[in-house]
């Protein structure tokens, strides 16, 4: 085989690297350097979409493909026969600062196979981001992947230097983890996703003059439809790590097989595609309109509708609570009603300070009233009939449709959602 | 019918505001010189642009109205949609009798269209911030061209005089034949009338290259989705997007 030229060694890492969701450049707050290189933006800056339609924010890159792990789901596990590269963290930092002053990206995503061992492999990612932020003097936005089972001191000066940090937790259970990647224990993910928690919330007690630890947060991702875990169980334990370890994020990866096996049938990926969508908007709902999982299912029904957003199905659910009347519905009452959405509850909010809101003047206010108008009266007035739960669903599913016929299937973390929901 | 005619400027029309107050005037119409054409039943009263009278008067409005609508009028105004000056004007109007309390009118017909235009201009320069790509010519200076819908460099000024601080760049609004240039120290916004690209370093074409090939292996083929990706690219982009020109090697 011939040695690979840098180019196709890139487009090799750029291969084994892009089923890692995260492209988020948002929530970094650290301060500019003089004479630095760059500087990071609050709300994240998309700079390009792929043909797959997800949004580049950062160079997504792995330091190498080599990989001592076998991980069931992941291309560049050990058994897998594809070629295998590796870049210096000098020709990485290199690659990123000229593609930075180009402006073909907001930063670095860095993440590798393991090699030798996973303190090894810390030992250069780290190196790589060192060599950007200390001999490049690189200020720019800085995602470094944590590799499962490295020591804690490393973990920590990841932390220092990086923008934000974010260790796999793969599957949702223990046992799914343990079937498929036999490699990498529930706890060698655990101890640093707890450690990095921590030195977070350490951080935020020690006042502006402390060194930064991962200001943007820490995040995860969890793959979906590998394994038989429900809707229910993935919500319950998103919400746990937003709630007991704080994280930022937590990305849903619909699984892809990656294998050359030809016994095994095609993939009609569509469905999967479909249940992260909706896992993605559950997430939201958790996040910032906050529900809690048991209002979104339960166990008699544990997976979210695939025809409805789950807050339009909580809604039809729950009919009993509507309409809301505009001009007197608390904030977390108007986000509750299908269709309105941050942006649009602070607006009423604000327009209702100074005068009546009567639908038209919501219409005004960019209020988007399709789905709302069924849920909500403005100054008493409805503006529509009432419709039977049956018509109403069906009603919800068109107009939902006409709206996807524009492609919506996707909601990874563009700039522009990120600006709607204010994810700092 | 008079229409009120002005050089198409932020000062020019802030000083034609300030002529309609002091003459107590209500304008039917109001055009920029280019967008005028000759109207046999029409008056056409030109007001020549006084940057110190603009000045005056967008301090008047920083203190008798608020700070904020200073900078909703002039991002509406960048929007250079048809119309806009009048929709302005009657924002000002408003305003005069409001004072701050006009910030929270959100929903007024006279406020909440200003609100809507300031904020897809808005939107604009935020993607504006992405899309740009430098080339690095051979005289050392960093070159990007682009077409945004909105006449927004100077909004943008500020984000990449920060971010790339140590470079000299320019930035070339090709539909408007304006560039933004830093030059180290302080920006600045002039016409620039000028064809294709000037010459570029040596090394460029590695860069773009590597980027290319970058951009086309970090697509998903499973998850292909080219509606989508073309939804977030507009077409007025996608000529000067280094990824969408020129061929990637194999």
């Amino acid at each position: 085989m011939t040695v690979p030229t840098f180019e196709e060694k890139l487009r090799i890492l750029a291969e084994s690297a892009r089923y890692d969701v995260s492209c988020s450049s948002s929530g970094s707050n650290r301060g500019e350097r003089k004479g630095g290189v760059g500087t990071v933006a609050a709300s994240g800056i998309c700079h390009s979409w792929s043909a797959d339609g997800r949004c580049i924010s950062l160079l997504k890159i792995l330091l190498t493909n080599h990989c001592t792990f076998d991980c069931a789901y992941c291309p560049n596990r050990r058994s897998n026969d594809i070629r295998r590269v590796t870049l210096t963290p000098d020709e990485v930092a290199e690659l990123t600062i000229n593609f930075y002053r180009r402006n073909y990206i907001e930063g670095l995503f860095l993440s590798s196979g393991v090699v030798k061992s996973p303190d090894h492999t810390m030992e250069l990612l780290i190196e790589t981001v060192r060599i950007l932020r200390e001999e490049h003097r690189f200020n720019g936005y800085i995602h470094l992947k944590l590799t499962p089972g490295a020591d804690p001191l490393l973990v920590s000066r990841a932390g220092r230097l990086a923008d934000r940090v974010s260790i796999n937790l793969e599957l949702p259970t223990r046992e799914s983890l343990a079937l498929l990647a036999p490699d990498k224990s529930r706890d060698s993910i655990l101890l640093p996703m707890h450690q990095v928690s921590g030195l977070i919330a350490a951080r935020k007690g020690e006042g502006a003059r402390a060194p930064a630890f991962a200001p943007a947060g820490q995040s995860t991702q969890i793959i979906i439809g590998a394994t038989p875990e429900n809707d229910l169980r993935i919500i319950t334990l998103s919400q746990r790590l937003y709630q007991r370890l704080g994280l930022k994020r937590v990305y849903y990866s619909a699984y892809v097989p990656v294998t050359s096996d030809p016994r095994l049938p095609p993939l009609n990926g569509v469905p999967l595609l479909l249940r992260e969508h909706r896992l993605y908007q559950a997430d939201w709902l958790l996040r910032f309109y906050g529900f809690a999982p048991d209002e979104l299912l339960d166990n008699s029904t544990p997976d979210l509708d695939p025809e409805l957003d789950p807050k339009s199905a909580w809604a039809l659910r729950n009919r009993d609570l509507f309409p809301v009347e505009v001009n007197q519905a608390e904030y977390e009452v108007l986000l509750r009603v299908p269709g309105i959405g941050i942006r649009s509850a602070q607006r009423i909010i604000r327009a209702r300070r100074e005068q009546r809101l009567r639908v038209e003047e919501l219409a005004r206010l960019g209020v988007v009233l399709k789905r709302a108008r069924h849920f909500l009266t403005g100054d008493g007035i409805c503006g529509v009939k009432e419709l039977s739960s049956d018509r109403l669903r069906a009603v919800l599913i068109t107009a939902a449709k006409r709206r996807s016929s524009a492609v919506q299937l996707s909601l990874f973390d563009t700039a522009a959602s990120v600006a709607v929901t204010g994810e700092f | 019918m008079a229409i009120w005619c002005y050089d198409g400027t932020f000062p020019g029309f802030l000083t034609l505001c300030a002529t309609l107050v002091t003459q107590g005037e209500e304008p039917e119409s109001i055009l920029s010189a280019d967008s005028l054409h000759d109207d046999l039943f029409s008056r056409t009263i030109s007001v020549e642009s006084d940057e110190p009278r603009a000045e005056k008067m967008l301090a008047a409005i920083a203190s008798r109205i608020s700070p904020n609508s200073c900078r909703l009028l002039w991002q509406a105004f960048l929007s250079g949609s048809p119309g806009v000056e009048l929709l302005l004007w009657r924002y000002l109007s408003l305003g005069r009798t409001t004072g701050a309390r006009i910030d929270r009118l959100t929903a007024h017909p006279a406020v909440a269209p200003v609100h809507r235009l300031a904020h897809t201009v808005e939107r604009e320069a935020h993607r504006v911030k992405g899309i740009i790509r430098f080339q690095e010519s051979a005289g050392g200076y960093w070159y990007a061209a682009v077409e945004p819908a909105y006449q927004v460099l100077e909004l943008v000024a500020p984000h990449f005089a920060r971010r790339c601080a140590g470079m000299n760049w320019l930035i070339h609004d090709r539909r408007r034949c304006l560039a933004l240039a830093w030059n180290r120290t302080e920006w600045r916004l002039a016409g620039f009338d000028c064809e294709g690209v000037p010459p570029l370093s040596t090394d460029e074409e590695q860069w773009s290259t590597l980027w290319r090939g970058y951009f086309s292996s970090i697509t998903i083929p499973e998850r292909q989705n080219r509606r989508l990706q073309q939804q977030h690219l507009p077409k007025r982009f996608r000529s000067y997007l280094t990824e969408l020109t020129g061929s990637p090697t194999l």
